[in-house]
């Protein structure tokens, strides 16, 4: 056992040592973490001279069928190799299969049983359903099959010919598939089926084997999709017919080919006007709608959709929709903003979804670039916020009587400015989402909290504010990990690659940089992302490239560890300037000397002054028992007056001002460094703010001292007043210390200060 | 995630309990639970919100010491936007005393939750996270 013990310490020493020897310091450079720039990708965080992107064209026909909620379709795909590579095969993606009965998905999602377990979880862990892509065949253009395996949510074709740099290849796929119940089994896409009238609505997406992206970065990304890490695909253009029954009304990626076959004159009509009006127009109205959803046609109707430079599409189809849309003007172009929802969705959708999506559009391309796409579409679907080109699945539903909370509205207004930002990240600005959550998520969490504070100042956001943070980042770190994970190995999804990304950005905006210079950056790497494919590398380059910040320190804090901030305000020091002369100096010194705390043997031993030797016998005295270290005396006095004389003008007039001087210690006991934002408040009232960039910490030092000076005299001190660094303990933030008071107590007073709200409206009735 | 900071109060010699949930996720509970809707925190709140916390919190949340739960004293609540805030005190709670802290609140409909609790005791702060597969801790 001792034995045991000795080795372990041996080892623990030496482990110790090596450590200490590696550089530590929270300002090194991400030399090691970044990849190495080439000419795919610059150091500046741009595309290289060599940059190139795949491209995947389809022509689809797909059909519900309402009976049996089966989805089938064919497509052709042409994928052109604009890569300098030679390609022996190709990946496709088959989201589907996450649903297959045997798929991954299903194996490794954790199950327990609690004491108690709802019906809805339970159906949920035992489903059978039989999901997944059924291939009716996967051919060449000439009719002639080609070889294929299928590996879970990937299938590779054999290509007899390496695909040359710069050639094309088409092939066409036939498929169906078991569309989910989404109110079961879950789900982004599936149908959701009311039974008051046995109508569905259908919401389609992932629904067609689609390219994986092969890149410079990732070769193929056939990462398999387990349900979390979502998707990155090669943009392209898209031909897209969809049969449906005769009354279900579509709403679809791209734009309509065929109005005439599949709308009334009216709605026709109605759209147009809707292009140039200031509020939406009903296209579908409620009373419409309601009268369709009754009954049910027997007949079909195909719509065509045409969409240029998407990297994905979706649908919704169903005969209870409500349609509204507004035009939205950027430059000469109109962008129609469109929603439907049936009327389980109202009274909530048709006042806010369409303005939420005009208000959206408007907003993201302020601070990126004028949305491209003709339209943008909000499509009510029960419980969940999805988002795909052009198109998004939002929840919100009110009561049966209309009535609603204030968070289900502002839930509503929040989904959509999210889902619908989707579109610039990752739709536009296209990064892979399979790897790297934070890139569309985070960015996008960011964008959407300065849309909400442009709907109302007083905006409930859920998330963007430092302080909002704080909970998440002093948690329990077995429990957390780096912004820099990947998708599928996030604990706390939510706050990890959405909360806690979002915030450090705003951290940037109002703290670290300034609004002026983290707009312009930001703007830069959206731009010139945009249509493209980037990495993390890019936005950490470009960030720091376009606004000649260093901001390596905060990558490494924020985004590649789970350091939480926590900077202390441990001492200060109060101290004013001596001028030397002995008739002020001397009557201080001697009342700093009176003023320490006295010794607890001096105090007793006073009592024995009379019994000691000097006392009885007074022979032992000499000059220096009655010297008067404090007296003023001749000699001091002419010294002070060579002394003085001896100044300058000006160090004269320095040493006539009165100025407090202060000095500050600090300490950083989190691993995050940040800067330190000091109020002071003077004894008048008035106050004054400070700001030190993280810098200060930049010797990889724990404690730093700064020394301020005023005029007047301080009453207290206030570190990171405004709650700008997420510093997670507060309570060592202020001089004199405070005792902030906890929430209990606070809740506690309040109590008995006063009755609620709710008591007081029961005492009025 | 759940926040659960408990504090011992010399003076008043009681633990005091508040608790942070997502209000979202504690209305859908309680919901569940009871079959009727609860409007928590609007002015449709059901009369009976509080009881049913109670009810909930009866059976979600424990403090044991010698081999027996100590009676929990529901001070009440407060919603704050996304949050409801529960207020606990545990009257006559032994500072020296081993005990023993269960906290499943919504875990049983929720499997991702996590609850985290700080203990402060003077300046010392321990804190653990608890979780599904364990919603048990001994301090
Ligand atoms: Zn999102």
């Amino acid at each position: 056992m001792k034995r045991i013990l000795t080795v372990i310490l041996c080892s623990a020493g030496l482990m110790a040592y090596a450590q200490e020897s590696t550089n530590k310091n929270p300002f090194r450079q991400l030399k090691q973490e970044l990849p190495a720039p080439n000419s795919y990708r610059t150091a500046a965080g741009f595309p290289g001279h060599e940059y190139y992107q795949q491209k995947a064209d389809y022509v689809m026909n797909v059909e519900i069928d309402d009976k049996k909620q089966i989805l089938a379709g064919e497509e052709t795909v042409t994928y052109h190799n604009m890569s300098p590579d030679a390609l022996p095969y190709l990946w496709v993606q088959l989201d589907q299969n996450m649903r297959a009965k045997d798929s991954d998905t299903k194996k490794i999602a954790q199950s327990s049983i609690g004491e108690s377990m709802s019906f809805d979880n339970l159906k949920r862990m035992m489903n059978d359903f039989d999901g997944g892509f059924k291939l009716d065949f996967v051919k060449g253009m000439d009719g002639q099959d080609l070889k294929y395996t299928v590996n879970k949510t990937m299938m590779r074709i054999d290509l007899d010919e390496p695909l040359k740099s710069g050639e094309s290849f088409s092939f066409q796929i036939k498929w169906w598939y078991n569309i989910n119940d989404r109110m079961q089994i879950g789900g982004r896409s599936g149908y959701e089926y009311f039974e008051e009238e046995d109508n569905y609505l259908y919401t389609i997406a992932q629904f067609f084997p689609r390219m994986a992206v092969y890149n410079d970065v990732e070769g193929w990304q056939n990462k398999q999709f387990l349900g979390r890490g979502e998707f990155t695909l090669p943009f392209g253009d898209y031909k897209v017919s969809i049969t449906v029954p005769e009354d279900h009304t579509i709403a679809s990626t791209g734009v309509l080919q065929n109005p005439k076959e599949v709308l009334t004159a009216k709605q026709i009509e109605r759209l147009e006007k809707a292009k140039t009006a200031d509020q939406p127009i009903l296209i579908t109205t409620q009373a419409e709608a309601e009268k369709i959803e009754k009954k049910k046609a027997t007949g079909k109707k195909t719509w065509t959709y045409h969409a240029e430079n998407v990297r994905d599409f979706g649908f919704a189809s169903s005969r209870k929709f409500m349609w509204d849309a507004v035009g939205v003007k950027f430059g000469e172009r109109t962008v129609m903003a469109m929603s439907y929802y049936p009327k389980e969705g109202n009274p909530v959708w048709e006042q806010y979804s369409t303005k939420a999506v005009a208000h959206t559009l408007r907003s993201y391309s302020d601070i990126t670039f004028d949305y491209p796409y003709p339209v943008a579409i909000s499509v009510n679907s029960k419980s969940i916020g999805m988002e795909y080109p052009m198109i998004c699945f939002n929840y919100g539903r009110p009561e049966k009587d209309g009535t609603y909370t204030a968070r289900l509205k502002y839930g509503v207004i929040s989904v959509i400015i999210h889902e619908v930002g989707h579109n610039f990240f990752p739709m536009i600005v296209n990064s892979d989402e399979r790897q790297w959550t934070w890139m569309d998520e985070g960015l996008n969490t960011f964008c959407q909290y300065l849309a909400e504070m442009e709907w109302d100042v007083n905006y409930p956001s859920r998330r963007g504010p430092a302080y909002k943070i704080v909970d998440y980042m002093k948690g329990d770190k077995s429990n957390i990990t780096p912004i820099m994970t990947n998708s599928e190995s996030i604990f706390q999804f939510g706050n990890n690659a959405y909360g806690k990304p979002a915030t450090a950005l705003n951290i940037l905006r109002e703290t670290i940089m300034d609004r002026e210079l983290f707009d312009y950056a930001f703007k830069q790497y959206a731009q010139t992302w945009k249509f493209k494919h980037p990495t993390p590398a890019d936005f950490f380059r470009v960030m720091e490239d376009a606004s000649a910040t260093d901001l390596d320190w905060f990558w490494r804090g924020w985004f590649f560890s789970t350091d939480h901030c926590d900077i202390a305000l441990n001492d200060v020091k109060w101290m004013q300037i001596s001028d030397k002369n002995p008739e002020k100096q001397k009557p201080f010194e001697k009342k700093i000397a009176e003023s320490k705390e006295d010794f607890v043997g001096d105090i007793r031993n006073e009592s024995n002054a009379k019994n000691t030797v000097v006392e009885r016998d007074p022979s032992t005295k000499d000059f220096y028992n009655s010297f008067d270290p404090y007296k003023v005396t001749d000699l001091d006095k002419s010294e002070y007056k060579k002394y003085y004389d001896k100044l300058t003008a000006e160090e004269k007039k320095m040493l006539a001002q009165k100025k407090n001087f202060y000095e500050l210690n600090f300490e950083l006991i989190g691993g995050l460094v940040m800067p330190v934002i000091l109020e002071f408040t003077f004894t008048d009232g008035t106050t004054q703010k400070e700001y030190i960039p993280a810098e200060i910490w930049k010797m990889g030092n724990k404690t730093a001292k700064k020394v301020f000076w005023f005029e007047k005299e301080l009453k207290s001190i206030n570190l990171d007043p405004n709650l700008e660094t997420a510093d997670v303990d507060r309570s060592n933030n202020y001089w004199p210390a405070q005792v902030v008071p906890s929430r209990f107590e606070l809740f506690q007073q309040k109590e008995r200060e006063s009755e609620n709200e709710m008591q007081k409206s029961k005492r009025s009735k | 995630m759940s926040i659960t900071d408990m504090e011992y109060n010399e003076a008043s010699k009681s633990l005091q309990i508040s608790m942070k949930l997502f209000a979202d996720d504690l209305e859908f509970v309680l919901e569940k639970e009871q079959n009727v809707k609860v409007f928590l925190g609007t002015e449709k709140e059901h009369e009976k919100a509080d009881d049913f916390i109670k009810s909930y919190l009866n059976t979600h949340f424990f403090i044991e010491q010698s081999k027996g739960s100590l009676p929990l004293t529901y001070v009440g609540k407060e919603i704050d936007k996304d949050y409801t805030w529960i207020y606990i005190e545990v009257k006559n709670f032994k500072v020296k005393v081993e005990t023993l802290l269960t906290n499943s609140m919504l875990i049983d409909y929720f499997k991702d939750q996590t609850n985290k609790v700080n203990y402060k005791k003077g300046d010392e702060v321990n804190s653990f996270t608890l979780y599904n597969q364990n919603i048990s801790k001994e301090f």
